[in-house]
This record gives C-alpha cells, sequence and structure tokens, in this order.
C-alpha cells in the first residue's frame, strides 16, 4: 500500500491552482507598489492585511501543488499488512475523555466504543464526577475513571494522563464525547504500527450535524484540511493529531512522558514532541468516526478560541520554525498551520476598510485613479471567497459566514497569549443555552453590522465619488448580511 | 430570576454597542459637513513671477543704492545712483563751448550719459537681489538688480491627467498661501511645455493658473510653496437630518 491518500483531486481545484498566482500577483503587483498608496497609515494597515492574506493563500497553494506534483520516490512508503494484527494482536485501551457533556451524547459514544470489532478495554475518563456517567459505565461494562478533585491540574491533557495510569494496553485510542467511533476503526488502524516508528495515527473528524448551520459551516472549512492539508502534511511526515479518532502508541507517549501536559491544543503539542523524538505520524483519510460539530455561536466560538490559541501559543513560544529536531518540510508544514490563525487580522482590516471609507472618505489606495483599485481586488477576493468551490465543488454561505465570523475569538485568543491569560477549559458541547450572555461574544460583529449600517448613511450625505461609494456600500452591506445570518442562525438551534 | 438578568446585561450590551457606533458616525458626519466644501484634495505648487534684470546704461562707480533686497519698487522708481566724475567733467567742459556745433552735440550725448547714470525700475516689483555693492565700479550693461514682477503672477502646478481633469471641470479654482494664510481665486492660463528638465514630474502635466484679481498677487513671492484645493463645484449642503428623511421617502415611494 503506497499511497494513502485520495489520488481524485477535482478539475475545480486544479483551477485553482492555476489560476491562483494570476490573480494574486495581479494584485500583488498593485498593492505592493507605494506609488498607489493613499492614506498612508490606511495604506500600511493594508501591506499587513495583504501580507498575510497572501502568505495563508499561497500555503496552501503550494501545499497541494507540492503534493500534487510530488514524485512517486519521494513518498512515504508505509507498510500495511492486514496480516500483522493476527499474527501480534497488540493489547489496545480506547479512552473517551468526557467533561460535563449531555449524558444523551456520551452514551451513544461509549456504546459504539464498545463495539469497535477488535479485543479491547474501553475507559471512560470522567472529570465531571457525575454519578450518571458512573451508573452508565456500570450499565454498559466498561472502566469508570475520574480524577480526583486535587489532581485537576490539566484539562484534557491531564485527564486523558490520569486515566492512562490505568491502562496498559501497547496502543491508545481517543475519542471525545461527541466523536462515534465506527467498527472497523481499530482493525483499519492498527496495521500501519507495524512500522515501528509510527507514534500515532489520525482519522479525520467527520462532522454529521450538518443540518445545523454553524456546524455545517465549520464541517465545510474542516473538510479543506481533511481533504487537501492534512494528507499533503502526511506525504511530509508532518500530519498532526487533531485530539480525537486517534491512535497512539503507548511507548511512543511514554517516551515523552505522555500526552503533552497543556490546557488547550495538547494535540498539536503531543505530535510536535512526538516528531521531534523521531517518529513518524500517518494520517489516513478514511472517515472511521462519526462527530458533531458545535452547534451553537458560544460552543463554536470556544472551540475555534482554543483552536487558535493553540496555533499562537505554539507560534510564539515553540515556534516550529526554530525547532532543530524537525525535519525543514516538518517546520514548514507546522509554521503553515500556525499562520492560518493570523487571518482574523486580515478579516477585521478588510471589514473595517469600506467603513471607513464611507465615514471619513479616506482610503489606504489611490482610489481616484480609474477605479484602478478595483479592477485589482475583484479577483482576488474571488479567488479569496470561492476556495470551498474550488476545492470542494461547493460553497455554503455558513462556510464563509462562520470563517468570516470566526475572526473574533482568534483575535480573543491572540490577546490572551499575548496577555498570558490562563484559559479555562470547558468541552464544547457543554454550552447548550443559546442566549447566555451571548453579547460577550458576538458584540464586535454587531458593532461592525451597526456602524456599517451608519456609515451608509453618513457616505451617501454629499458623496464625494458615487462609483467608489457605490461598491463601498454593497461591501459593508454584505458584510453585514454574514454577519445578520450568522447571529440569526446561531441564535436560533435547530436540532 | 436569572433568565431575567441575562437578559437584560445583554441588552444593555447591545445599546452599548448601538450607542457606540452612533457615536463613532455621528463625529464622521459632524466632519464631513464641517469640511462641507473647502478641500477635497490638496496639490502643492509654485508661484512664478516673471524675473527682470535690471543692467547699467553707463559706465560709473555705484554711488548709492536705495533699497535693499525684498522692498517693493514701483516702476520709475530710482533703484540707484552712479557716478562718473570723468563724464561730469566732460560735461562740465563741453557746456562753456555752447557755440560750437560739435560741441553742443557730444554735451547732448554726455548729458544722456549722465541720466542713464540714473538707475530706474522698469516695472512694479520686488527686489529679489542687488548685484553690485556702494562704490563699485560698473560697466555698461552690468547686471544690477534682480526684480520679480507683481504684474501677470502665476501659479505653476504639477498635475497628474485625472487631476488636471478634474480641476478643468471645476468652475471656480483656489489657492491657498500658508505664509499668507490667504485664499486666492486662479484661473488655468496655460500648459507649460515639457522640457528635459522635469524629469522629476515626468508623468504630469506642467499647469499655469494665473491669478483673477491681479493684485493679489503683489505679496506672493516668486518661488514660494502654494497648496491648489481641488475642490469639487460647490453643492447644496442639505441638513443632515433632511437628507435622511429624504433619503427615506425615496424607499418608501
Amino acid at each position: 500500500m503506497k499511497s494513502i491518500k485520495t489520488n481524485y483531486i477535482p478539475n475545480s481545484a486544479l483551477l485553482f491552482l492555476i489560476i491562483a498566482p494570476f490573480t494574486v500577483l495581479f494584485y500583488a503587483s498593485y498593492v505592493y507598489n507605494p506609488q498607489n498608496a493613499g492614506h498612508k497609515v490606511l495604506y500600511i494597515f493594508q501591506l499587513f492585511a495583504d501580507t498575510i492574506a497572501i502568505s495563508i493563500l499561497a500555503s496552501l497553494w503550494i501545499t497541494i501543488l507540492l503534493d500534487l506534483f510530488q514524485p512517486e520516490h519521494f513518498k512515504k512508503n508505509f507498510k500495511y499488512r492486514k496480516d500483522w494484527l493476527d499474527e501480534n494482536l497488540p493489547t489496545v485501551d480506547v479512552l473517551v475523555p468526557v467533561a460535563n457533556e449531555p449524558i444523551k451524547i456520551i452514551q451513544e459514544t461509549l456504546l459504539n466504543a464498545v463495539q469497535i470489532d477488535y479485543p479491547h478495554k474501553t475507559f471512560v475518563l470522567d472529570d465531571g464526577n457525575s454519578e450518571e456517567i458512573k451508573n452508565l459505565a456500570q450499565s454498559i461494562g466498561i472502566n469508570y475513571i475520574s480524577r480526583p478533585k486535587n489532581d485537576k491540574k490539566y484539562a484534557k491533557s491531564g485527564n486523558l494522563n490520569y486515566g492512562m495510569k490505568f491502562c496498559t494496553g501497547q496502543f491508545v485510542a481517543v475519542f471525545d464525547a461527541d466523536h462515534v467511533a465506527k467498527k472497523e476503526f481499530l482493525t483499519k488502524l492498527l496495521p500501519f504500527f507495524e512500522n515501528e516508528n509510527v507514534g500515532l495515527v489520525q482519522t479525520p473528524q467527520h462532522f454529521i450535524n450538518t443540518d445545523n448551520y454553524i456546524a455545517s459551516g465549520t464541517a465545510q472549512a474542516q473538510e479543506i484540511f481533511y481533504k487537501y492539508v492534512q494528507p499533503a502534511k502526511n506525504s511530509y511526515n508532518s500530519a498532526f493529531c487533531v485530539g480525537t479518532n486517534v491512535i497512539f502508541r503507548r511507548s511512543a507517549l511514554d517516551k515523552i512522558g505522555g500526552i503533552a501536559m497543556r490546557d488547550h491544543s495538547e494535540d498539536i503539542w503531543t505530535t510536535i514532541l512526538l516528531h521531534e523524538k523521531g517518529f513518524e505520524t500517518i494520517f489516513y483519510n478514511k472517515v472511521l468516526a462519526l462527530g458533531k460539530a458545535p452547534e451553537t455561536i458560544r460552543a463554536f466560538f470556544r472551540q475555534q478560541n482554543r483552536w487558535s490559541r493553540g496555533g499562537f501559543s505554539l507560534f510564539f513560544t515553540h515556534n516550529p520554525l526554530f525547532i532543530k529536531e524537525l525535519t525543514i518540510d516538518q517546520r514548514l508544514q507546522y509554521f503553515f498551520s500556525n499562520i492560518h490563525y493570523f487571518s482574523a487580522f486580515t478579516i477585521l482590516i478588510y471589514l473595517m476598510f469600506p467603513i471607513i471609507y464611507l465615514l471619513f472618505g479616506i482610503h489606504p489606495m489611490n482610489i481616484s485613479v480609474n477605479n484602478g483599485w478595483f479592477i485589482h481586488y475583484l479577483p482576488f477576493f474571488i479567488t479569496i471567497y470561492l476556495l470551498p468551490w474550488f476545492l470542494l465543488g461547493s460553497i455554503r454561505l455558513s462556510t464563509i459566514t462562520t470563517s468570516t465570523a470566526s475572526f473574533a475569538p482568534y483575535l480573543k485568543a491572540f490577546m490572551s497569549v499575548i496577555l498570558k491569560n490562563p484559559y479555562k477549559w470547558v468541552s464544547t458541547e457543554s454550552f447548550t443555552k443559546s442566549w447566555h450572555f451571548i453579547m460577550f461574544d458576538i458584540w464586535p460583529h454587531l458593532l461592525i453590522i451597526s456602524i456599517s449600517l451608519l456609515a451608509v448613511f453618513v457616505g451617501w450625505y454629499n458623496p464625494e465619488d458615487i462609483v467608489n461609494t457605490s461598491i463601498a456600500t454593497v461591501w459593508v452591506l454584505i458584510n453585514s448580511y454574514f454577519f445578520l445570518i450568522f447571529i440569526f442562525k446561531g441564535l436560533v438551534v435547530t436540532r | 430570576m436569572k433568565k431575567i438578568l441575562t437578559f437584560i446585561i445583554n441588552l444593555v450590551l447591545v445599546v452599548i454597542v448601538v450607542l457606540a457606533s452612533f457615536a463613532v458616525s455621528t463625529y464622521a458626519l459632524s466632519k464631513k459637513i464641517e469640511s462641507g466644501n473647502k478641500i477635497s484634495s490638496r496639490i502643492y505648487g509654485n508661484v512664478e513671477k516673471k524675473e527682470t534684470i535690471v543692467i547699467s546704461a553707463a559706465r560709473g562707480n555705484v554711488e548709492s543704492i536705495y533699497y535693499s533686497v525684498g522692498e517693493e519698487v514701483k516702476r520709475g522708481e530710482k533703484l540707484a545712483q552712479l557716478k562718473n566724475s570723468e563724464l561730469e567733467n566732460k560735461a562740465e567742459v563741453l557746456s562753456a563751448f555752447e557755440d560750437n556745433e560739435s560741441a553742443k552735440t557730444e554735451l547732448e550725448v554726455a548729458k544722456v550719459e549722465i541720466e542713464g547714470l540714473e538707475v530706474i525700475s522698469p516695472i512694479n516689483g520686488y527686489i529679489d537681489e542687488i548685484s553690485k555693492s556702494e562704490g563699485e565700479f560698473v560697466n555698461p550693461a552690468a547686471k544690477l538688480f534682480v526684480l520679480f514682477s507683481n504684474e501677470n503672477t502665476r501659479a505653476l502646478f504639477y498635475l497628474a491627467d485625472y487631476e488636471y481633469r478634474k480641476i478643468s471641470d471645476l468652475n471656480e479654482i483656489r489657492v491657498y498661501n500658508s505664509r499668507l494664510d490667504q485664499y486666492l481665486d486662479v484661473v488655468i492660463s496655460e500648459l507649460k511645455p515639457r522640457t528635459e528638465k522635469d524629469k522629476s514630474n515626468q508623468n504630469k502635466i506642467g499647469v499655469y493658473f494665473k491669478l483673477q484679481n491681479p493684485s493679489d498677487g503683489e505679496n506672493l513671492l516668486h518661488g514660494e510653496d502654494i497648496i491648489l484645493l481641488a475642490d469639487e463645484e460647490k453643492k447644496q449642503n442639505q441638513n443632515p437630518i433632511e437628507f435622511i428623511t429624504n433619503t427615506w421617502t425615496i424607499f418608501f415611494k
């Protein structure tokens, strides 16, 4: 079994590979030319935002491109014999860390974890000390472990490490409370471990609750990651663990002192530590567990905040570019993953520019020259906005709105990483009440909507330039519509 | 109870957000009204005045100079007096032979030459440079003064194509001089032929503007900075409240 990625790459993705350089260069040649600068301060912001946007787009582009054209001899060779499993019969523990999630969800996960096709021990690691779960575990016949209160130092990583003290298996599979394993999970994945160097095998997170608006947006954004980015990272031995639907080699974990003790994003830290010790990681692109994406704004922001905190803290405290033990490919791939979260600044700046133009009549570019800026902007923005269409063949309003709205949790995470605020871990699904201090989460969006609408009035009061004012108006109205629909759909949760 | 409290806190935050955005946009609107018809863009240029060099008409020593640099002069005013004692002696001697036709002619020539010892300002303007000092000897046709004329004062601006188009559409063009804190009305006079020297302004058009009221130019200095205010046409400024109500009525029609 030489290649494990889906060989099929849609033509639209090739189209993206071909046209993206043109639109980006066309745009960059205009923006990076100081002769086209308008308002000086805004121009600096513009350059900052564009540099981030172009870097992120370019990193995605080069990741897909290099993986597509990677010569056969360069690709990782995978040992994969099904017989190895029968010959060796390794022992496996399945761990399900839970923390106050609804009992219904936990029950489904546990029942399915027990029914996985290979002999294994199942553990539920309860951080909520719930009697209900204890009884549930007893009735199903699985092991119930709860950390003593004085030992609750780290969140999920602490829980997992405490649980692993009671496990003896050679391999450890981990499922989050809202991820339901398929029966063939272990039999499909364990043979990869015949190669002694393999430290972990990861499978995609696949979300099935796409009838929910916010969840469907997350699901599609994640799909790009699991369909293109992770397989490409896999080719460079830099696929990383995402915390669930994963099997670790216990001896590898023991070598790095267990799961990395962090309050958040212990998954990527653990992977880096494994890579530093020379272990390989495998991403197997087949859905072997069905998960639920966050359905409320609160839960969604919480999740995005956790992920971006991981990205930022890695970037600022343990920047993968400078880890000597990693190969250059791995360093680059980790770096690419990190910079994604800086898109928050780009989104915020792009949101503010048309508003500032309408309010104060200033613009980062010299807009009086024949609308040259608009001609250069348009193809670039179309490339960015149609990215899901290029890569996945479909585009959902929910994807665009959720990814635009997530600038707020990213920035919040950035601030807390910079200010070194401690993180309080609460599980994704614990927030089911949607109207609970919701304003703490959505005030930036509401502020942008309300300023946008007022800015339209200010802009059309004796407008200096009808064409540019019209463009700015359309632009702020589209953004406001995105946020309005995001807030509305997020508040009215359909189950 | 908890629900009500949550609702109230959320509501308060909504109100704060809305008030904040009202504050920002009110500020922006008031700025916009304030700037009204004033300045929409500023282009820097220079004042151009006609240079006149005053040369000596006769040979002699500079006896006295009546003006200093920067002073204003009127046409016909005496700028300096030259002295040529040889010529004066000659005139004196010649005046004794009034009967002699030749001497008479000579005397007239000498008198004209003596008249030429008076240096007179040929223009209304101001003195930019004094080339000789008192006591110095000067030959005929030597440079004595550099004057700048106060008549036909122009302003030169280098404009991009679109700026030129925009400005030539305007009904009223005004320039501003910050030294005098004065606004002046100007009109486009002529385009400057492109020369090799204009390398730095290669893609721009040199445009001369002349003053609508020529006497305004008296106080401007040659070469000093002047700002072109490219105002849009004067619009009827609406009252903002009127504007908003008008907009709404358009929507509801």
